[in-house]
């Protein structure tokens, strides 16, 4: 059957986009964080919505299950093939198909790189712009959508599915369905005023569907930027900084980072906060209301903006910024892996202390920080652990630290994002019941033969 | 540092695939086959699992390791400081163990083979190198300022060759005294040294130097930017020596005052070439020549460091592992010359110029642009 | 302990109060205001010279007694506990520099060019000028006076006495040479006139990058193809503490053929860069006091606009640049002249 199965779908994408070789079901088996290998019995690369609708088509006649892979950098491991079969790997559709530059939206397909789409837009709309997060450039916006990812404009704009106007997704049965204005229009503006379909697929690990195209807000790109830094030692005067910071409207992105190293930054918290101009009069305005917003704290002393040259600034102004993915070398041995916990913004200290409690406690390589996403309404809490692949001993030791950081974030009332499949089921074993009950009926009614990324989202 | 230090560092983050703006993959064996196997980081962790034993020597493995084209866009890209430089160490490592064990891809072992008997990687025996150059004199170092190296491709390939003519005429135009190796040229060894053939890399720069001093070389001007790497970086690694290594360009900058500057209305881009742009950083030298008698000379958007391989070093150029399926850099730089919406695509590399040509041809695009080195440029406009 | 040297009678008799009446960023136009500040000072009591002072340095220099008027400010400030800086800011920079305990016993070449904690400049160590040199530079040897800035003493006379003793210890010691060439005015100030003043032993002969330059400069006569250029000079803070070097610096533009142009900010009255103003949350002053430098730069004619301290020409440069002068540190200007540029 399997060689049927190969065969088939060698005729749907063309024989040279499947493999199963044991190289490539070596390395699409798992990611860069600290989870177990799983191999796909096959990986392939399909180039259009098409194709991808045949392969399911195929899978699902043949009840084979079916992962999906963008780039592959959640690092919880979440395009692991649990349970075998195919593995998609979305990258060859990577076209970019309209931008709506008054109405301010762009429609690609799933699988382009962040990379590729911020180039595009630099060269071609350099007046608009998508929130990049802080990814590789690799990662998709297929893959980062899906998992309601955030990114440099969340402050203005919320977590990136907020920003999706509009999906077309491919079914388990092989249907092509759309969500939102562009199953009714020409145009990709919006998900209202239709019953928000869109929702089925935002968050679900692939196991309701592949999203193969993407409706996705663009923002005003201003040529000017700066970033101030504001510093203090109290998370509890972060926690009012972040208030006093988000009740301005002027940011684009707010971002907090705490870190050991180097040990100069060891015991202090920082907060930026990026804003744009048109002008260097208007930047100047903006930077005075946010002096002016913080004038209280500064005057007592507990804070103030760290004083930096402009080739300082460039490093927090990169997009995407390489400091954390540099956060992988710092044990000289190419991981980390983080706990992105979505947390209400009221806990900041809480979820501080509970970083600073596992670090001691595991005693690991650390790196907390967090993202204001929309005005102050949550944030994205990350507790980044790293550790030396080569040393099983200390990948070990990163991955207890990080479930228990799940179970404590879960514990303080927040929610693990992109949860690795340990924490999915702690995150299903707090979950109210009949809002359980509701996802599995779901999940069942769309993908009956259970090929979809079988392993994720069950108890 | 040891290579087998840092396979583990290896983070797979993919900044390796992409040039610095990120507007697309930009490593060549990745842009052909698009499994993650063959970008930069997927080789890393390969390597890994078959140098520890999990993972045996396969057809595909051997196609992952030969199909890199050694442009050393990952090297310039990989987001990590500390290790980037070692990453095309690492692919040689393994390949010299692959060599050691006796087992490379069939294209891989045939070139080896050309280049152990004839002393090219063509196969075609040395007598008929240059058949094309009889009146071009032999090299005298009393006589010549130059010894002009031309180099496996520019000898008998029959396009890059045009590359090698139209140097030899242009210096005799612009009376720059040069001779050639009539009789003694033989290939400069670095795709021997690439492909993990250490030995026979030793062998043969070792001869090629005994030549350069036997005939009291010194100032050797290389038509390949392949060459000039080779000599002026890896064959200094091994031997002592002491001579000036030069790119047919640097010539032809030297001596821009003796032709005549006659303003060229064509519009014209340049494909910096992987071996004098990323590894030896000369970006200037072709500008230079270029904007001296073209107004209009545009950016390719990916350039200098930057640069989209052709996809023909590494061996590539004759094992042809880059260009195997539909998709291949070559093809993308032709269509992305043709956006930009220039006549012209300059290059400086005999490889670069037979692969782009074929690109071209094979897109059926043959009459929309044109592909030539500077000197065919220069004799064909100036 | 090391106690300021100074004599509070020389103030109480001062007939002049330069170190007031002078400033340029407090208006002390009436002479007995100035002295009634001047008294509380003396006497330990809040002042608000204590609140106002910009710590330009500026007075050190205006004292005709050399009695120390700013080092009083910045003790009482600490006394006090009159910060000008927010405290993680303070904390911080003052665990980035530092020492690190990562010096070595080197023994090296004349001359010795001491970059104290910043090697941002260490690509101009090169040419002719420094032909041979050997550089130090980092944390274990940081001269640390930046402290003032921030109303802290106690931190240098902390630091200071055992950067000295590094410098000492780790380089002079096995080095053919006692001299150490401060490539910023910080480190010569220091060692040469706040060391002094507190009476720390500086075991090394301090030699300032312009008397450096100047006497290689003799040497290399030969080679100087004179500017014949306007320069717009920033005089930084820290000259203030060696004002006889500022005049070491006519002597290189004269050998060198650059103009120093008069200007309303320079010699006896320059402005602060603004990057301390800017550490201390003073954002609009020194944006306001940016323009103005530049502008009085840009009015001179000048095409060149030359710094001698790294942190002032980090600072301004991009700006300089953009208003459409030439940022230029002293070394590189003096190697156009020789031609290495
Ligand atoms: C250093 C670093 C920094 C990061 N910073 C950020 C950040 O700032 N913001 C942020 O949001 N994330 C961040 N991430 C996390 C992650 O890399 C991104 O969210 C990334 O965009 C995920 O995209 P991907 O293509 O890699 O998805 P993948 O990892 O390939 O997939 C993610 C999930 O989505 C599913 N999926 C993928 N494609 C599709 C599709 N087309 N249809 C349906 N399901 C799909 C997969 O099955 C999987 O469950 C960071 C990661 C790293 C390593
Ligand atoms: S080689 Fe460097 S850039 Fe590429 S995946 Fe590995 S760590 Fe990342
Ligand atoms: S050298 Fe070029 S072809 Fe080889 S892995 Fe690096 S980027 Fe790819
Ligand atoms: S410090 Fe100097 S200028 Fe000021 S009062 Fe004393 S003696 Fe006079
Ligand atoms: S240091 Fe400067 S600002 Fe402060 S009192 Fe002295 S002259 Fe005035």
């Amino acid at each position: 059957m399997m060689q049927e199965l190969i065969q088939g779908l060698k005729d749907i994408v063309g024989g040279e986009y499947v493999s199963t070789h044991l190289e490539d079901r070596f390395f699409y088996s798992r990611d860069g964080g600290t989870m177990e290998s799983f191999e796909p019995d096959v990986v392939v690369l399909p180039q259009d919505s098409n194709q991808v609708s045949k392969i399911l088509s195929l899978a699902n006649k043949n009840k084979v299950p079916v992962y999906c892979m963008g780039a592959g950098l959640t690092l919880s491991g979440l395009h692991r093939a649990i349970s075998g079969g195919i593995l998609i790997d979305m990258k060859r559709m990577d076209k970019i198909i309209e931008v709506n530059e008054r109405s301010r939206y762009v429609v690609v397909e799933a699988g382009i790189s962040q990379g590729k789409l911020q180039a595009y837009l630099k060269k071609n709309y350099p007046h608009l712009k998508h929130s990049m997060p802080d990814a590789p450039p690799a990662a998709t916006i297929g893959g980062n959508v899906a998992i309601h990812g955030s990114g440099h404009l969340s402050f203005l704009g919320g977590f990136h599915s907020d920003m999706v106007t509009g999906l077309e997704v491919v079914l388990a049965d092989g249907r092509i369905i759309r969500t939102g204005s562009c199953s009714v229009s020409n145009y990709w503006f919006a998900k209202a005023p239709l019953p928000d379909l869109s929702g089925l697929f935002l968050g679900w690990f692939a196991t309701t569907g592949i999203i193969t195209k993407v409706g996705l807000k663009l923002y005003p790109a201003h040529p000017l930027s700066d970033v101030r830094v504001l510093i203090c030692e109290d998370p509890k005067i972060m926690e009012e900084i972040i208030f006093k910071v988000t009740d301005l409207n002027i940011a684009e992105d707010i971002i907090t980072w705490m870190t050991p190293k180097p040990d100069w930054a060891r015991g202090f918290l920082h907060c930026n906060v990026i804003y744009g101009a048109k002008t260097k009069d208007e930047l100047i305005f903006k930077r005075d209301l946010l002096f002016e917003q913080v004038r209280d704290l500064i005057d007592k002393k507990v804070t103030g903006f760290l004083p930096l040259l402009p080739f300082m600034k460039k490093r927090f102004l990169d997009v995407p910024g390489k400091d954390l993915v540099r956060f992988a070398d710092v044990r000289k041995g190419g991981g980390f892996e983080y706990v992105g916990a979505m947390i209400p913004t009221n806990l900041f200290s809480d979820a501080y202390k509970l970083g600073l409690d596992i670090a001691q406690k595991h005693k690991v390589a650390y790196s907390l920080g967090s993202r204001i996403i929309g005005n102050s309404h949550s944030m994205m809490f990350f507790y980044a652990y790293a550790f030396n692949r080569a040393d099983l001993a200390d990948v070990k030791n990163a991955q207890n630290a990080l479930y228990e950081t799940n179970k404590k974030v879960i514990d303080i009332g927040g929610i693990p994002w992109k949860a690795e499949i340990p924490a999915q089921k702690e995150i299903l074993k707090k979950m109210d019941k009949n809002t359980k009950g509701l996802i599995f009926e779901l999940k069942k009614l769309l993908d009956p033969n259970h090929i979809m990324s079988p392993g994720n989202l069950e108890e | 540092m040891k290579v087998t230090d840092i396979l583990h560092r290896c983070f797979r983050c993919g900044y390796c695939k992409f040039p610095s703006n990120y507007e697309d993959f930009n490593c060549p064996s990745y842009v052909t086959y698009r499994f993650e196997t063959f970008s930069p980081g997927g080789r890393m962790w390969v390597i890994r699992e078959w140098l520890d034993g999990r993972l045996e020597t396969s057809n595909r493995f051997k196609e992952i390791l030969y199909s890199c084209a050694t442009c050393s866009n990952c090297v310039n890209h990989c987001a990590f400081p500390d290790f980037r430089d070692m990453l095309l160490d690492v692919f040689r490592y393994a390949k010299e163990k692959l060599i050691d064990e006796g087992d490379v891809p069939p294209p891989v072992r045939d070139y080896l083979t050309n280049l152990y008997k004839f002393k090219n990687g063509f196969g075609i025996p040395q007598k008929k190198r240059f058949e094309w150059a009889e009146e071009v004199e032999d090299y005298d170092s009393k006589k010549h300022n130059y010894l002009l190296y031309v180099g496996d491709e520019a000898c008998f390939d029959p396009v890059a060759n045009n590359m090698a003519r139209s140097t030899v005429e242009l210096f005799k135009k612009i009376n720059v005294p040069f001779g050639i190796l009539t009789t003694r040229e033989i290939s400069d060894g670095l795709e021997a040294y690439n492909l993990g053939e250490t030995e026979l890399f030793k062998e043969i720069a070792k001869r090629l130097l005994e030549i350069f001093k036997e005939v009291e070389a010194k100032k050797i001007v290389t038509i390949s930017p392949h060459s000039l790497y080779v000599f002026k970086k890896i064959y200094p690694a091994f031997f002592d020596m002491d001579f000036e290594f030069y790119h047919y360009t640097h010539v032809i900058r030297e001596n821009l005052s003796r032709l005549t500057n006659s303003k060229i209305f064509k519009k014209i881009s340049y494909h910096d070439p992987c071996y004098l742009g990323r590894y030896l950083k000369d970006y200037t030298t072709v500008r230079d020549i270029l904007s001296f008698f073209c107004k209009d000379f545009l950016e390719l958007s990916r350039n200098k460091k930057n640069s989209l391989c052709c996809g023909g070093g590494g061996g590539n150029f004759y094992t042809a592992l880059t260009q195997k399926n539909l998709e291949n850099s070559a093809k993308k730089r032709i269509v992305e010359a043709l956006e930009l919406g220039v006549d012209c695509l300059i290059v400086s590399c005999p490889i670069c110029l037979v692969m782009l040509n074929d690109a071209k041809k094979t897109l059926g695009l043959d009459d929309k642009i044109e592909v030539m080195d500077v000197s065919e440029f220069i004799l064909k406009y100036v | 302990m090391y106690k300021l040297n100074y004599d509070p009678l020389i103030c109480k008799g001062c007939k002049t109060i330069d170190c007031l009446v002078k400033c340029q960023y407090q208006d002390f136009k009436d002479i007995n205001r100035a002295r009634e500040e001047k008294n509380k000072i003396l006497n330990g009591e809040y002042s608000k010279v204590l609140d106002d002072c910009r710590t330009c340095y500026g007075c050190e220099e205006y004292c005709p007694n050399n009695n120390h008027p700013f080092y009083q400010i910045v003790e009482l400030q600490e006394k006090l506990n009159i910060k000008n800086v927010p405290d993680p800011i303070f904390k911080q920079q003052l665990r980035m520099m530092g020492p690190k305990n990562r010096i070595k016993t080197q023994s090296l070449k004349p001359p010795i060019i001491d970059m104290c904690l910043f090697p941002q400049l260490i690509d101009n160590i090169k040419g002719k000028l420094y032909e041979g040199a050997s550089i130090i530079w980092g944390g274990d040897i940081f001269c640390n006076i930046m402290w003032l800035h921030c109303a802290n003493m106690s931190v240098i006379l902390d630091r200071l006495p055992k950067m000295i003793q590094n410098i000492y210890e780790y380089y002079i010691k096995q080095s053919e040479t006692d001299e150490i060439i401060c490539f910023h005015d910080e480190c010569y100030g220091a060692f040469t006139q706040l060391a002094p003043a507190y009476g720390i032993d500086v075991p090394f002969k301090p030699v300032h990058i312009f008397e450096y330059i100047s006497k290689k400069l003799d040497e290399l006569k030969l080679h100087i193809k004179p500017l014949n250029q306007k320069i717009a000079y920033q005089r930084p803070c820290s000259n203030r503490l060696c004002s006889d070097m500022d005049e070491k610096l006519d002597e290189i533009f004269h050998k060198i053929g650059a103009i120093r142009v008069k200007r309303t900010y320079d010699k006896n009255t320059p402005l602060c860069c603004g990057s301390v103003l800017r550490i201390q949350q003073k954002d609009r002053e020194a944006d306001e006091i940016q323009r103005e430098n530049i502008s009085d730069m840009k009015g001179t004619g000048a095409r060149i606009a030359v710094f001698n301290c790294p942190m002032c020409m980090m600072t301004l440069g991009e700006e300089v640049a953009a208003q459409g002068l030439f940022p230029l540190h002293v070394s590189d200007l003096v190697r156009h002249a020789l031609g290495e540029i």
